[in-house]
């Protein structure tokens, strides 16, 4: 459920290192602990990354079948990534604050 | 995986998803889920328990769904709401300017603008809303562009629609008429809801430099 509306912004994080095709995406965020992509919903994420212009995409042959299709962050997804790094820390703050028992206040 | 990725190709068809579309969707489908196969898990498990509505959702998102259905569907909706509404206004009401605009003798000849400013509102609105609702009901996803662009040309239609069918009507029987320009108006709806898709196919290609997935 939380990660419904945060998994734009995860799926940008995990890009930014470097390009990734869908599963590594999947198993990326799987491994980190959200295990709640594991439905196939990080496709129509990706769609509409890319119609928003976020991320590129290209196809590179693998070793084994036809080429696979890699996901980039571009320039835009970069700036967008950063700004909700910065959104999520002020609310992640502020919801732990309001969270904390009254004796850890 | 084979299941998986036949239910999605079934769901990308009836959607209306053109072959280069869905080869492209499939491709990258198919190649992910060997590669979740290689680390055991499976495809049911990796799209989900509904394919179907994977498939669904993924090409939506993509803007690949052309469901040609939903302009059918456009017309059905708008020649069955304005009849309804033309034959309503005939038997309820009755109105002075409803005989005159679908008059043979005084259509062409009366003030068009006079008629169809009070036509207008009491047969457009419930007709594009109408279809508006339906396209709704099916999630089309250039809605709000059809509605936008029909409110603003259908004045124009229904004028158009209400001259042809003067023309075309040998008496000036008003259900006869109405049925005319109710056929011809939900002509010109399927007509418009074409254009829409046709220009934002074309406004995507230019913007983004290349041809709108989809595209054969």
């Amino acid at each position: 459920m939380w990660l419904r509306g945060l998994l734009d912004v995860c799926l940008m994080a995990a890009l930014e290192p470097g390009p990734l095709y869908g599963y590594e995406m999947t198993k990326r965020l799987t491994d980190a602990g959200l295990g709640g992509v594991a439905d196939g919903s990080i496709y129509p994420a990706m769609a509409r990354m890319e119609r928003a212009g976020l991320v590129t995409t290209y196809r590179q042959s693998s070793a084994a079948g036809p080429p696979r299709k890699y996901y980039r962050l571009n320039e835009a997804g970069t700036a967008l990534l950063d700004q909700r790094r910065q959104q999520w820390d002020e609310f992640s703050g502020a919801v732990t604050q309001v969270l904390k028992r009254g004796d850890q206040r | 995986m084979t299941d998986v990725v036949a239910q999605c190709r079934t769901t990308w068809k009836r959607l209306g998803v053109s072959a280069r579309a869905r080869a492209d969707l499939q491709s990258e489908l198919t190649n992910d889920l060997a590669a979740a196969a290689e680390d055991g898990v499976d495809a049911s498990t990796f799209v989900g328990s509904d394919a179907a509505a994977f498939a669904h959702e993924w090409a939506l998102a993509r803007g690949v769904t052309r469901a040609r259905w939903h302009v059918l569907g456009c017309g059905v909706v708008a020649a069955v709401v304005s009849l309804g509404v033309l034959v309503a206004l005939d038997l309820l009401v009755r109105p002075a300017w409803l005989s005159q605009f679908f008059g043979r003798q005084n259509a062409v000849n009366d003030s068009w603008l006079h008629l169809y400013s009070q036509a207008a509102p009491v047969f457009v609105v419930p007709v594009l809303l109408a279809v508006a609702l339906f396209l709704k009901a099916v999630k089309d996803p250039l809605a709000l562009r059809t509605l936008v662009v029909a409110l603003v040309a259908s004045p124009a239609a229904l004028w158009v629609c209400a001259q042809m069918a003067t023309r075309l009507d040998g008496t000036a029987g008003t259900v006869r008429g109405a049925l005319t320009v109710a056929l011809l108006f939900a002509a010109a709806t399927v007509v418009l809801r074409a254009t829409v898709t046709a220009v934002s196919r074309t406004t995507t290609s230019v913007r983004t430099g290349r041809a709108p997935a989809g595209t054969p």
